[in-house]
């Protein structure tokens, strides 16, 4: 195994590590609102480290160009479907979860 | 004029995600940037095309550094919270008032907010934006104003 096979593979599993978070937030968090906060967050920091480390072993530049648009098309789409979700919720009249005093 | 500059870039984003130079190829790639970019010109952007100046375009890319911090720290946070067995949130939506003028702001402001430590923009009536917090010091910076003092710096300058 090369030095870069370490790396890549040290990055992917941060990647998969933070995905695990997100996807944990998704089982623990009590409403709709705040488990969009997991899935908007996590999994944007989560994907990055994963292209970071396919970029290593990536055989072209078009390739790592690839992976960056990937990357950036997940995060406003994220970015973007996030609040649609929110928005619908709310105009549904779902309640935010408030923590009982 | 605003069709054939979203075509630019819907080409530019086929030639990316095809990479390939085949005639065929760059033909498809060409006709279908073309019909996206003249649907968007006439319908999503008919009122206020996100058309930026070239300062602008300047200034949105020094903007970029502080959001990829935002999104690090945004997720390390976000994680830090879910594994904490006691899981310390207090969730809490809170009005915020704006001075943008332009549709670009609004998007571009509604997204950032999404992308920052604690918050989601949940609602957007007029200028006024409902952001959701995991708890109430996150959404403290938000009513701070210095995240849209640095969009209006971006697009409305």
């Amino acid at each position: 195994m090369s030095a870069i096979d370490v790396v890549s593979i040290g990055l992917i599993a941060i990647g998969a590590l933070f995905f695990i978070a997100g996807s944990v937030g998704v089982l623990r968090f009590p409403d709709v609102y705040t488990r969009l906060h997991a899935l908007t967050k996590a999994d944007n920091l989560g994907l990055g480290f994963v292209v970071l480390g396919l970029a290593l072993r990536a055989d072209s530049a078009v390739v790592i160009a690839k992976l960056a648009v990937t990357w950036a098309l997940v995060v406003v789409a994220g970015a973007t479907a996030g609040p649609l979700v929110a928005e619908a919720a709310r105009t549904s009249g779902v309640h935010p979860w408030r923590r009982s005093k | 004029m605003k069709a054939a500059q979203a075509s630019v870039v819907l080409f530019a984003f086929w030639l990316v995600l095809s990479g390939s130079l085949n005639l065929i190829d760059l033909a498809f790639g060409l006709i279908l940037s073309v019909l996206f970019g003249v649907w968007a010109a006439k319908t999503l952007w008919a009122e206020d095309a996100p058309v930026l100046t070239a300062r602008q375009a300047g200034q949105f890319v020094l903007y970029i550094p502080h959001l990829l911090k935002n999104m690090v720290v945004s997720a390390l946070q976000v994680a830090e919270v879910v594994l904490d067995p006691r899981m310390p949130i207090d969730p809490i939506i809170v009005g915020h008032r704006t001075p943008f003028k332009r549709e670009v702001t609004r998007v571009a402001y509604a997204n950032s907010i999404t992308l920052t430590p604690g918050t989601l923009t949940v609602d957007v009536e007029n200028n006024t934006f409902y952001i959701h917090g995991l708890a109430e010091s996150f959404t403290d910076e938000i009513a701070s104003g210095e995240l849209e003092q640095r969009l209006m710096r971006v697009f409305e300058e």
